[in-house]
């Protein structure tokens, strides 16, 4: 059997008995979306793939306080979002250094080297630059509205899922996706126009 | 209503949801502003545009289940014989597709920098470069560099990075164990170095072919395979051609028989391990 159609309840109830390949399963299962959710959010192969390790940390040390009240995606999107925060305000208290520094080691001054994370010309010619725009303009918008966009329109999450997830009532969850929608049609209009020739 | 005001009512008339009074006031703002009527075009186009985001393909690194696990096992401040059992499944995960399917990396230890101190004063130097251990049937890939460093492990024949260390000052020790039949081989590069080294580590079986020809890369992977030792290759060109023979049944004779004329040395250590250096 595929271990998609596993479901997570009984893989949880086992693993919270102990069972450690119940709780590999999981995450084998959900890595990928997590993932992917991790990576909308960070833009940034290594620290989506730091946050999701983190989270499942989280998830395996509070597997015993899992009720099954919300399903665990829920559950999972909001330790998720939760590491992607905390990831976000340790960089923010974080002395930041130019990107034009230079390291100074024992054998003299070394250029820093940085990965570029934007798209190679191949991936250019994949997607459109429109899209482009759309996913640079999101990475613009303040985490916690960029997480709702994401969860929203990427991870096609409903509203009561999302207020699941984020702890909030509906209401504010909708007032606030409005906002970080006005405000990327802001980012995106800002684009167009440092891009007008 | 004014337009403040309206714009926080985009999404719910877009959508259909707002109350009929609401949205009788929202659509007359909306019939005699221009500027309004421009902004929810805009607003609309937006909403559409964002679709795209679920047609992104994200590709999921082939670390991520190795730093999953890798992470998990931290967090319960696992020992040393952690490895591999919990992390086993997720590590083989993590190689899948890729031409070097064959390389275990075990749980890396990192000792934090007053090691440096307790250690002895030459530690430090002594592993400035990366260094290897042959520790039984593993390798153990030592490095501590004495700036910021980045280590990242990749297959050198598709290019795919394997794992990737990141160090301030920390002594790694990653033992690397290959559980497959046949020898695997690994490029191992400090990111900055001019140089990077490539280790071939063997699986299971002995491979009995003796004869063969290729790069010096080729070469190494064959003595791992045949003789059952680890073999590194230190050289700045390891695309050189060569042939070889095992004809002799010890791994050094074999390998400098087939390197002697070509400008590269073979040694091979206490530990068993072979060295190819270009000369």
């Amino acid at each position: 059997m595929s271990e998609s159609y596993l479901d997570d309840n009984m893989l949880i109830t086992r693993a919270q008995r102990g069972d450690r390949s119940a709780f590999n399963t999981l995450i084998r299962k959900h890595e990928t979306r997590a993932y992917q959710y991790a990576f909308r959010l960070t833009r940034n192969p290594e620290e989506a793939a730091d946050v999701v390790a983190d989270a499942f940390v989280r998830i395996f040390n509070a597997l015993h306080n899992f009720k099954g009240q919300s399903a665990f995606t829920t559950w999972m999107y909001r330790i998720l979002t939760n590491c992607y925060l905390d990831v976000k305000k340790k960089e923010k208290n974080r002395v930041t250094t130019s990107l034009e520094a230079v390291l100074q080691t024992q054998e003299g001054e070394v250029e820093r080297q940085i990965e570029d994370p934007s798209a190679s010309p191949y991936d250019d010619t994949e997607r459109t630059v429109r899209e482009r725009s759309i996913e640079n303009a999101v990475s613009l918008l303040p985490e916690y509205q960029r997480a709702m966009i994401v969860m929203y329109h990427a991870e096609s999450m409903t509203y009561e899922e999302i207020a699941a997830a984020l702890d909030l009532p509906v209401g504010t969850v909708k007032s606030r996706l409005n906002r970080a929608r006005v405000s990327l049609r802001e980012l995106l209009v800002k684009d167009e126009e440092l891009f007008k020739i | 209503m004014n337009q403040e005001r309206a714009r926080d009512f985009f999404s719910a008339y877009y959508e259909g949801n707002l109350d009929a009074g609401l949205r009788q006031s929202f659509e007359l703002n909306l019939r005699s502003d221009a500027i309004l009527q421009s902004d929810y075009a805009a607003f609309v186009e937006t909403v559409h545009e964002l679709e795209a985001l679920k047609h992104e393909q994200i590709e999921i690194p082939i670390f991520l289940s190795d730093r999953i696990a890798t992470r998990l096992e931290l967090a319960q401040g696992k020992p040393k014989s952690g490895f591999p059992g919990w992390t086993g499944w997720l590590r083989g995960l993590a190689f899948t597709g890729l031409a070097a399917a064959a390389i275990i990396f075990a749980f890396p230890f990192f000792h934090g920098g007053s090691d440096l101190k307790t250690a002895g004063p030459n530690l430090a130097s002594d592993l400035d470069q990366v260094a290897f251990k042959v520790d039984g049937n593993k390798v153990v890939l030592r490095y501590q560099p004495s700036s910021i460093k980045t280590v990242v492990i990749s297959s050198p024949t598709s290019g795919k990075e394997v794992q990737r260390f990141s160090l301030n000052g920390q002594r790694l020790e990653s033992p690397i164990e290959n559980p497959l039949p046949k020898s695997a081989v690994f490029k191992i590069e400090a990111l900055g170095d001019k140089t990077s080294t490539i280790l071939a580590v063997p699986g299971q079986s002995m491979e009995p072919t003796k004869a063969g020809e290729g790069t010096v890369q080729d070469l190494a992977l064959a003595l791992a395979g045949h003789y059952r030792v680890p073999v590194e290759v230190e050289a700045a060109d390891v695309t050189h051609r060569v042939s070889w023979n095992f004809s002799s049944s010890d791994a050094r004779a074999a390998a400098n028989q087939a390197l002697e004329s070509e400008g590269f040395s073979v040694d091979q250590r206490q530990d068993g391990l072979i060295e190819i250096l270009d000369r």
